[in-house]
């Protein structure tokens, strides 16, 4: 321990970590801070048309239930107040749905739509700045640890003189590290607790989520602390350390994130978003034909033993819009969940991916704690559906139940309208984020002890 | 190829009054020096004496304060690379370029001074500055130092250059390498070119030079002939200089 | 003896820099990573025509089955055919059987740039529901983490990895021989450094050329992706042209990194952070700057509007009023007829004016806001060599927020030009129906389906010329600035 300070004090004197510590401060302040202000802001427009639907929804003319499942809402996806740090899959997903009879339509308008051209590939989010300029900050700092030395022949010395390589190192990574945890982790601890507290973290576990995403960030700055370190280990000078550890940090996280997304496109393969559309419209057709609609009221007829729909005990356009609904329903579950499935299937193998390159498991690691991964989405995408598929059953079973004879229409009021309740959407847990983070976690792992086993044979090894 | 004809009076090198200072330090403090065709010169001197800087004034890289050089009478400080097509140089460390072999490498450096060589051309003056003929094709990062020096002849043989600057040539050197390195020299000399070259070393001085200088404070305090003294009187001699100049 | 002539001494320089083994593994590398981002291009480019193929056969079986439901209908039957089921009628087809599609069709260099199309689709159906909120309803759902990441793209792959296997193959030029010694051997010899660094400089540039333009064009023949250029090769030129002056820019920036004498690895490390700021933070910093410029509205404004107007609509008698205020200023002659106040279709029509009309103030601002932050990027774009070659190539490529804008405009535009050929017919048949077979279910009022108009996509050949050339100015200049800098700098020899 009495290492571990001596080295600590060391780092903190050097001028470089107080560098560092400012533009990391700063960019990380500025991009978290923009980030909260802009979701605080998109919150109380939410609140507000969300109340705003509500109120047009139950103050509704009296009609028939059908015209009010087509007046339909819109409802808003919940944003993770960690989102403020690490958006995930949030820009690239649609933010609302409008719910309405039959459809099941797509959530729309994803920020990404919004953002500028220039603005897509950059530092936009703190997670951005996490995976980019952390790496940097941390090879910042490590690329000099024992390099510098060597070149100084102060390294020669300490060896000479009996220190052992071995403690000299652990110190000497621990310092660093927690230099790091100083200059990364209480930035991130600052804008997420102010994220936790300030929006609306009902139901998301925000305080364990933010803990663990601040300690998978912390893990991969050490990956790259240990890159720098390791290459300190081997290399002449200090300046070469930092150009071997500045071409590894171009090619993990700038080349290989890139390289990806064409590995997992080539070994999951999916069906297309417009594939399933094409296919869920040519077999919707036939389904909506004069013909299938009048053979479909025949076996109606036919199963209730009557000749015409006043003899009915139900209302033949209610009991046929229910039978309807079921049959896009199964379809929508059919393709819809396929495609659902196979986008699923591609976000967790880029957890494996991540073993090209660690920025691409800490995407994955990263977002699921978060809270904004795909999962999320896929989650509210299909809680909307069902609410819609709620609204929609509740009122086709107000037609069906009330028979109207002789091509009178059923018009209902306000008490039927109250009898849906508002939209509500509970964020899946953090258990199952835990659960969906094991394999990006054990990548991330690997990564940190395949670097740190390569670090012990070189350390024991040490060359002055 | 070929190097120009000098004028009978005109010598190889002709430093007169030459004056460098850098800052507040003066690094050569009047130093005339005068090299004719064929003679091998001596500098000696200790650390920051000024060696250096002379050699850096001879090839341009340096501008005098005051005091002119020339070389086969082309003002160095005006026209430096006029002034190099007459010298070949040979740092105290012959760098290479480690991913081409002898041949590749003086090929390269001939280039650069204009002139094409084919691979014959290149072995012959490779074999004529005394490198093994089965080095020829080795890459140069496998070099010695003697091995490198001798690439470093070959260019200035192939240069035929009329004055050859040599910095410390023989530290480093094995004593048969150093012998090697000397008979090179002194043929060198013997094709009448003008060699000056900055050393400590006194034993391979009194084999190779034909007058020694020993500079000192920026100049040169004595001038001597060393085939008139052993090598512990040139010694001696040398130290003595120096004790006197430091008092 | 005769001063170095240039072309032996750059001859000798191409021959140093062949010999390194590391060249090669530049090369290598670059060509393998241009042959992989040509063939995701490809395969890009090929999903494209797919789409756009899917879309007219989609167009052509609506057309086919309506005609055979004319047929079909036009027989007597026991049938009933309700409106929304009746491709024969105006209204119906309209509304509930046409495809129409406006698309965006690949140019023949598509294959250069994914651009905006990984999130803005190509192909949009031109529907009259709810999309009508904004322009660009269409989505289709991808993989997030694949969008978060970024595509392999031959333009990631230009703009990002050739300035870096530039700086591998030319960043230590003449600083590593400063570093070894060498450079002493070099200045010994007499050839001005202008001379020597020109050489230097000149031969790695000539292998970065071959290597980047060769690299290109053989991965894009062997990827299949290149579409017919015969009359896009003044463009193609031109682009060539920009990303040559790109890599001359790099090299110049090894030059001048050379010519401050500090060494290779600073010489290094400051090339990377100069590529870092230019290719990633330089265009965060513009891409915030245009956010600023050109302020997104507020969707969720837009969508309150038209929930707003929705819900007016159907309160009360608002639906009628409506509809027969409409029909006065389309036939102001039987806008007094009762039963066409309640006619289903023309309430629809009307209703969709109303809402049209509701949101006009912010279509407006979308619009504009799309069309404003397109402008700005393309101008502060320039600002950076890595934007404007990024830009240039989308241009060319034709995935440029730009030419979405425009095609949103157009897709608007096609979507009222529909409406116009649909209305007075609808009108027509609504105020006096045509005549139907004794006994046949369907209305029978339209068989003109050959005659709905088709969409036209805009030619985006122009654009790709104007914006190559606009880069190829800057970059040229931008090039020739770092050359002018670094040959003024590499006057002698370092001391």
């Amino acid at each position: 321990m009495r290492r571990i300070g001596a080295e600590l004090a060391l780092c903190l004197h050097d001028a470089r970590l107080r560098w560092i510590g400012a533009v990391l401060v700063l960019l990380l302040g500025v991009a978290g801070l923009g980030a909260w202000r802009d979701a605080v802001r998109y919150g109380h427009q939410v609140d507000a048309v969300t109340a705003a639907e509500r109120a047009r929804w139950l103050g509704q003319d009296a009609k028939n239930p059908h015209s009010a499942d087509h007046f339909g809402l819109w409802v808003f996806k919940p944003s993770s107040p960690l989102a403020v740090l690490d958006p995930g899959s949030e820009p690239y997903t649609g933010r609302m749905v409008r719910v309405e009879a039959h459809v099941f339509n797509d959530a729309v308008y994803r920020a990404v739509q919004d953002a500028g051209p220039l603005a897509r590939a950059g530092l936009g989010s703190v997670a951005d700045i996490v995976g980019l300029v952390v790496p940097l900050a941390a090879i910042l700092l490590g690329f000099s640890a024992f390099a510098a030395d060597r070149e100084r022949g102060t390294l020669r010395l300490a060896l000479g003189n009996g220190i052992a390589p071995g403690p000299l190192f652990a110190g000497r990574f621990s310092a660093l590290l927690l230099a790091l945890v100083l200059v990364v982790g209480l930035p991130l601890l600052g804008i997420g607790a102010l994220a936790a507290l300030s929006r609306d973290a009902a139901g998301w576990q925000a305080w364990p989520r933010l803990l663990a995403w601040i300690a998978v960030q912390l893990a991969y700055a050490a990956v790259f602390l240990l890159v720098a370190m390791l290459v300190s280990l081997v290399a002449r000078t200090a300046r070469h350390a930092l150009a071997a550890a500045l071409a590894i940090w171009v090619g993990l996280c700038i080349a290989a994130p890139r390289l990806a997304p064409a590995a997992v496109e080539i070994s999951v393969p999916a069906v297309s978003h417009r594939e399933v559309r094409a296919r869920i419209d040519a077999k919707l057709r036939p389904h909506r034909t004069a013909e299938a609609n009048d053979s479909r009221t025949r076996e109606v007829l036919a199963r209730y033993g009557v000749s015409e729909a006043d003899a009915l005990p139900v209302d033949l356009r209610g009991l046929m819009m229910v039978e309807n609904d079921e049959h896009h329903f199964d379809l929508y579950d059919r393709e819809f969940g396929a495609l659902f499935d196979g986008l699923a299937a591609r976000e967790r193998a880029f957890a494996w991916a991540g073993l090209l390159s660690p920025r691409v498991a800490l995407q994955a690691l990263s977002q699921t704690l978060a809270g904004t991964d795909f999962a999320q989405h896929a989650h509210f995408v299909w809680t909307a559906e069902a609410y819609r598929r709620a609204i929609s059953e509740r009122m086709n079973a107000e037609i069906r139940d009330r028979p109207q004879r002789g091509g009178a229409t059923l018009v209902a009021g306000p008490e039927l309208w109250r009898e849906i309740p508002p939209f509500a959407h509970a964020p899946l847990p953090l258990s199952r984020g835990l659960a969906d983070a094991v394999v990006p976690a054990l990548v991330l792992a690997l990564w940190l002890a395949g670097l740190a086993g390569l670090c012990v044979p070189l350390v024991r090894r040490l060359k002055p | 190829m070929g190097a120009s004809v000098l004028p009978a009076d005109e010598p190889v090198l002709a430093i007169g009054g030459a004056v460098k200072r850098f800052g507040a330090r003066t690094a050569l403090s009047g130093l005339d020096l005068r090299l004719d065709a064929g003679e091998v010169f001596a500098l000696l001197g200790p650390n920051g004496a000024g060696k250096t800087t002379t050699i850096n004034l001879i090839l341009g890289f340096l501008r005098a304060d005051s005091g002119t050089i020339r070389v086969c009478g082309i003002d160095a400080g005006a026209d430096p690379v006029g002034a190099r097509r007459h010298v070949a140089y040979i740092p105290e460390q012959v760098a290479l370029y480690p991913g081409l072999s002898g041949v590749e490498n003086l090929r390269y450096f001939a280039t650069l001074a204009g002139l094409e060589l084919s691979k014959d051309e290149a072995r012959a003056l490779l074999t004529e500055a005394g490198l093994a003929p089965e080095a020829y094709g080795r890459k140069a990062g496998a070099y010695s130092k003697g091995m490198r020096q001798k690439v470093g002849i070959a260019v200035a043989l192939a240069r035929r250059a009329q004055l050859l600057l040599l910095d410390e040539p023989t530290s480093g050197l094995d004593p048969s390498a150093a012998a090697d390195f000397s008979a090179t020299i002194r043929a060198a000399a013997g094709r009448g070119t003008a060699v000056l070259m900055a050393t400590h070393d006194l034993y391979r001085v009194r084999e190779m030079a034909g007058r020694v200088g020993v500079l000192s404070g920026g100049r040169i305090v004595e001038e001597i002939d060393p085939r008139t003294l052993d090598h512990v009187a040139l010694e001696r001699l040398y130290i003595d200089r120096l004790a006197e100049r430091a008092a | 003896m005769s001063a170095a002539r240039f072309p032996l001494l750059l001859a000798a320089e191409l021959r140093l820099i062949l010999r390194e083994r590391l060249t090669w593994a530049i090369l290598a590398a670059l060509v393998a990573a241009l042959c992989l981002a040509a063939w995701t291009g490809a395969g890009r480019v090929a999903a494209a025509r797919t789409a756009l193929a899917a879309a007219a056969a989609d167009g052509e079986r609506a057309v086919r089955e309506a005609k055979a439901a004319h047929l079909r209908y036009g027989r007597p039957a026991a049938i009933k055919v309700n409106y929304w089921q009746d491709p024969t009628d105006a209204f119906g087809y309209m509304t509930y059987f046409m495809a129409a599609y406006a698309v965006k069709p690949p140019t023949p260099l598509a294959v250069l740039a994914a651009g905006q199309s990984d999130v803005q689709p190509a192909v949009t159906k031109v529907g009259f529901g709810f999309s009508t909120v904004f322009d660009d309803t269409a989505t289709e759902i991808g993989s997030a983490a694949a969008l978060r990441l970024g595509p392999f793209d031959l333009a990631f792959v230009l703009v990002v990895l050739v300035p870096l296997a530039i700086i591998a193959l030319a960043g230590t030029r003449l600083s590593s021989e400063h570093d070894s010694g060498i450079l002493r051997m070099i200045a010994a010899q007499p050839a001005r450094p202008r001379r020597v660094a020109g050489a230097k400089f000149g031969a790695a540039a000539l292998v970065a050329l071959t290597a980047t333009l060769g690299g290109t064009m053989l991965a894009l023949l062997l990827s299949g992706g290149l579409g017919d250029l015969a009359d896009w090769s003044g463009a193609a030129a031109l682009l060539a042209a920009a990303l040559a002056a790109y890599v001359v820019f790099w090299v110049a920036a090894c030059a001048l990194a050379a010519s401050l004498w500090r060494g290779a690895v600073t010489a290094l490390a400051g090339l990377v952070l100069a590529w870092a700021c230019l290719t990633i933070a330089l265009p965060t910093a513009l891409g915030l700057a245009v956010d600023a410029l050109a302020p997104v509205p507020s969707r969720i404004a837009a969508i309150d509007a038209s929930r707003q107007a929705q819900a007016r609509f159907y309160a009360g008698e608002e639906a009628p009023r409506v509809t027969a205020a409409w029909l006065a200023t389309k036939r102001p002659e039987d806008a007094r007829r009762p039963e066409l106040a309640d006619a289903p279709e023309l309430k629809r029509l009307a209703r969709d004016d109303y809402y049209d009309e509701a949101l006009a103030d912010h279509h407006r601002a979308a619009g504009a806001q799309a069309l404003a932050a397109s402008a700005w990027s393309r101008r502060l774009a320039l600002l950076s060599p890595a934007t404007a070659l990024t830009l240039a190539l989308e241009t060319a490529s034709g995935t440029d927020a730009g030419r979405h804008a425009a095609f949103l405009t157009d897709a608007a535009a096609y979507r009222r030009s529909l409406r116009a050929f649909f209305e007075p017919r609808i009108l027509a048949q609504a105020v006096d129906p045509a005549p139907v077979c004794a006994g046949c279910p369907a209305r029978l009022d339209f068989d003109a389906y050959d005659a709905v108009p088709a969409f036209a996509p805009a030619d985006a050949r122009a654009a790709a010329a104007r914006q190559a050339l606009l880069t190829l100015v800057c970059l040229g200049a931008a090039a020739f600035l770092l050359a002018a800098l670094a040959v003024r700098r590499l006057k002698q020899w370092p001391a």
